[in-house]
């Protein structure tokens, strides 16, 4: 076992030890990861394409899946001590998501959806306005989309939508996945700009994977997936 | 928030959801139906007669006796002689009888001769006596008590003349017209066929059939109304009479003498008894017809089942978001289960409502079909043990796409 498991985990935000998740049914691991630690508040930029075991590395972050070997940390806690529920639970208080496309229940108003993200984090619906408002100014998003069904909004909206939602809970680390695949140049680097300042507000860590690398500017640190996962490498124990 | 997801969530599929609701709705309905009929029939049927305790007229089926007699519903195939009637009335473990002769109606109610001892004998329900709402039993020969529905129906009071027909046919040619009848009583309802009776003596049936014969009036004779008076009048025959006997014990021996009587052809019935054997003959009707009602029911449940499984594939993301925002698995078998029950339940209600209304539009025609009386409140206790059992069942069908729901979400699929 490396040293690296024995430094103090609770400095740094995430920190993954010896992480092997197999498909159920399958050998072969499809994510390796020896050893991966961001500091709080950092901003991460994953550099990964499709297959690369990303979305298999935000479902683990996330406590979705859980791995085969290994143990994550976040802020200290280790994700194996807790139970489903626990995990669950510890998601939607500390943890905001957003992916590609689909980030709202497309028959929920704005509003509704942000709630829905309030609801399973315990935070009243007296929080949820007042933040709603400071969020969705702050994403040039005009209150009166609050009651608008969600798929009624332009992919832009609901992508920015989604940021409000994944925040709403005060989340200590927010995931990015290819938020802005389907946006156009210029939506991207104002939504990129207007991210990057909620998460240096809200000081939260922020782990973004994209296999664009035009993004890569916004960024203080960077990781390729190829670095990160072993998997295929041959390992010898 | 979970039941606005639910709701939210089904309105979202409008069509199907609306076709589920009313599949689930009708089966529920038909078993309603069947279930509402059971009981209220056997409710109806086992409180029309009470604390008579054998019923005797001329010999034939037990059960059609007992279908005239009480029920009002066919004919007597043939009558009692007045001698006959009298001689087994002296029998000395008679405590009272109640003779009765049918065959005339009135606007389609049956009407129903009989002595004064009616309203002081005849007993329904639970040893109820029938009582009146206005008025008093007939003192004059040409007096008519009706029932509450008659009253109701044809919007009758004391003191209105009404003209009897011959027959029971709803419209008669040939009609007693010369022989007004006053109405002297009115009855409380009772929920029994003596509801859609009228009530008038004895004498007076046969005073309104002086000059006819074989059903026919004939044209050439007309006693004037003042020639008859009520002390003239002995009836030649009665259809049927009731009897109430000093001691129980006597019930067998009274039957026995009856059965033997040597002249002419008669029977006595336990009406107790006759209700049931016609009631274990009709039971096993209403056992198919349960069962085939519980099978529509399930095959309901089990096409909700299906149409949220199928929905499962389109509503992945969905789940995946919910998975995402810190729903448990746990949380999208109970979405499921919750969008299954308001299904089920928006069906019960809608099943209700039909149920209230076909009773409301045909609980009439049931009654003067079928002699049923359908006036009971809706929502018994059986109703509600079978709304029980079906959000049970429900609960149960549901189990395969909510543990779908669940197993799914386990390895939500989020890109």
């Amino acid at each position: 076992m490396s040293s690296s498991v024995n430094k103090p985990l609770n400095k740094s935000a995430v920190a993954l030890s010896h992480v092997v998740y197999r498909y159920p049914k399958s050998k072969a691991p499809i994510l390796h990861i020896e050893n991966w630690q961001v500091g709080s508040g950092e901003h991460v930029f994953v550099h990964g394409r499709s297959g690369s075991g990303k979305s298999t590395l935000l479902n683990l972050l996330a406590g979705i899946l859980t791995a085969n070997e290994g143990n994550i940390h976040l802020f200290g806690q280790s994700l194996l001590a807790l139970n489903a529920r626990q995990r669950d639970a510890f998601r939607a208080n500390n943890i905001g998501m957003v992916f590609q496309q689909f980030n709202l229940v497309p028959y929920l108003s704005v509003l509704e959806n942000i709630q829905l993200a309030a609801h399973f984090a315990g935070t009243t619906n007296e929080v949820v306005r007042q933040r709603c408002h400071s969020l969705l100014a702050g994403l040039s998003l005009e209150p009166q989309l609050m009651n608008r069904r969600a798929d009624t909004l332009s992919v832009g909206q609901q992508q920015r939508v989604a940021i409000a939602r994944a925040l709403i809970n005060n989340p200590r680390l927010l995931i990015i996945d290819e938020p802005t695949s389907a946006l156009d140049s210029e939506a991207k680097s104002g939504f990129m700009t207007m991210l990057m300042q909620l998460a240096n507000e809200n000081e939260t860590t922020l782990i973004f994977v994209s296999h664009d690398e035009t993004l890569l500017p916004f960024f203080s640190h960077k990781i390729s997936m190829s670095e990160l996962n072993l998997a295929g490498v041959s390992y010898v124990d | 928030m979970l039941i606005k997801l639910a709701i939210k969530s089904l309105l979202q599929r409008k069509v199907s959801v609306l076709l589920t609701v009313m599949m689930i709705a009708v089966s529920i309905f038909v078993l309603f139906s069947v279930e509402t009929i059971r009981y209220q029939a056997k409710d109806s049927f086992s409180k029309t007669v009470s604390g008579v305790d054998l019923i005797v007229g001329a010999r034939t089926g037990q059960l059609n006796l007992l279908l005239y007699s009480v029920f009002h519903i066919g004919h007597a195939t043939n009558n009692i002689s007045w001698q006959s009637y009298q001689q087994l009335a002296k029998n000395p473990n008679v405590a009272w009888t109640i003779p009765i002769a049918l065959g005339d109606s009135h606007r389609g109610y049956r009407v129903l001769g009989t002595t004064a001892d009616l309203f002081t004998f005849f007993k329904y329900g639970e040893q109820q006596t029938l009582t009146f709402a206005q008025g008093h039993a007939f003192n004059d020969l040409y007096d008519a008590v009706i029932g509450a529905d008659v009253a109701k129906q044809l919007g009758y009071k004391i003191g209105d003349k009404i003209i009897l027909s011959h027959g029971v046919a709803k419209t008669s040619f040939s009609q007693h017209k010369d022989k007004p009848f006053t109405i002297s009583g009115v009855l409380k309802p009772t929920g029994t066929p003596s509801d859609k009776t009228v009530y008038v003596s004895l004498q007076a049936i046969e005073a309104i059939h002086i000059d006819w014969q074989h059903g026919v009036k004939l044209p050439n004779f007309k006693t004037s109304n003042k020639a008859i008076s009520a002390d003239s009048l002995v009836p030649e025959t009665i259809t049927a009479f009731m009897v109430g006997l000093k001691s129980k014990l006597a019930t067998f021996a009274v039957q026995q003498q009856v059965n033997n009587f040597s002249a002419e052809p008669l029977m006595a019935i336990l009406p107790g008894a006759t209700l049931v054997e016609l009631w274990q003959m009709l039971g096993s009707v209403e056992q198919i017809l349960l069962l085939i009602s519980v099978l529509v029911l399930a095959g309901a449940l089990l096409g909700m089942s299906n149409m949220l499984l199928v929905s499962m594939k389109e509503r992945q993301h969905e789940m995946a978001i919910l998975r995402v925002v810190g729903a448990s698995p746990l949380v999208i078998l109970l979405l499921i289960q919750l969008e299954a029950m308001l299904l089920v339940i928006a069906g019960i209600i809608l099943a209700l409502l039909a149920l209230w209304l076909s009773m409301w539009l045909f609980s009439g025609y049931i009654t003067s079909e079928y002699g049923l009386f359908m006036n009971q409140q809706l929502l018994n206790s059986h109703l509600m043990i079978d709304v029980g059992w079906i959000l049970l069942a429900s609960f149960f069908v549901t189990m395969i796409p909510a543990v779908s729901a669940y197993y799914r979400s386990l390895y939500a699929n989020l890109r």
